[in-house]
């Protein structure tokens, strides 16, 4: 009976720990996605519409913060200019804010 | 208390650093804050003559290096009037200056530099950096990453972009 309960342990736990890992990460995603929504909407203020700079969030693990990636095409970089106030005051605390400066920044 | 931003020049991150400033600047001015830039790099070694006698002892070379460093930065600096950035050099182990120099000057953010295609080496020393200011310092870390646009022949082997080449172009 308790080798039978051990073994039906052993065999749910990889499967449970999966699903549980599964849900941390969607979860990580999820905040991750509000974090962009909130900055998007603030640069989108800024630059008064939509532009052609790029922001990406990455979430923050174990090993490393958070990062809000700020990147525009080469010759629109004054764009991570004006909406720099904006970005920084929307980042959470947990987030490094990384700006690729292209060649003409 | 009103923002501060440190923004910290590793050795062999210095045409980065150029490259960028004006990315600093427009952060800068974006938190109305003021800047200093500390530039952290390694004891040179004393200058021997031919016969290995010292030329020029390290103490005399730190001069050099740290006037060399201030006029370069403040040359670069002047083109944006409406902002104030003080230079600083410090010599000594990367990470552990650094960090005194975070703690000395209590900043709000701190600003680092990183080629983006840059080897090994420095990718580590900016990555290693990043984490041991995020344990230390519950700061805002801001990271410019520059292309890197002046490599020569060979960029695998993470040789030190000249600050000639920055100041060339």
């Amino acid at each position: 009976m308790l080798g039978d309960i051990a073994g039906l342990v052993a065999t749910l736990a990889p499967v449970i720990g999966f699903l549980l890992w599964r849900e941390h990460l969607d979860r990580r995603q999820h905040v991750a996605g509000l974090v962009r929504a909130e900055i998007h909407a603030g640069a989108t203020r800024a630059l008064d519409g939509e532009t052609l700079l790029a922001i990406e969030v990455r979430s923050p693990t174990v090993w490393r913060h958070g990062e809000v990636r700020l990147s525009a095409p080469r010759g629109y970089e004054s764009l991570i200019r004006e909406s720099a106030l904006a970005v920084l005051a929307r980042t959470p605390g947990g987030y490094d804010v990384v700006i690729h400066c292209g060649g003409n920044s | 208390m009103s923002a501060r931003l440190l923004a910290i020049v590793l050795e062999g991150q210095e045409a980065a650093a150029l490259a960028a400033l004006p990315t600093l600047a427009a952060v800068t001015r974006a938190e109305t804050a003021c800047v200093r830039l500390a530039y952290v790099r390694s004891f040179p070694h004393p200058r021997l003559d031919r016969s290995g006698r010292i030329a020029v002892d390290v103490d005399r070379e730190m001069a050099r290096i740290t006037d060399t460093t201030i006029e370069t930065f403040r040359a670069a600096v002047r083109r944006f009037d409406d902002i104030a950035m003080d230079v600083v050099v410090r010599f000594g182990r990367a990470r552990q200056e650094a960090t005194i120099e975070a703690e000395v000057f209590a900043p709000t953010s701190i600003g680092l530099f990183a080629a983006r295609e840059a080897g090994m080496r420095a990718r580590w020393a900016t990555w290693s950096l990043r984490r041991r200011i995020a344990r230390h310092a519950r700061v805002r870390v801001v990271v410019l990453e520059t292309d890197r646009l002046h490599a020569r022949r060979w960029p695998w082997l993470d040789l030190s972009p000249r600050w000639q080449d920055i100041v060339r172009t």
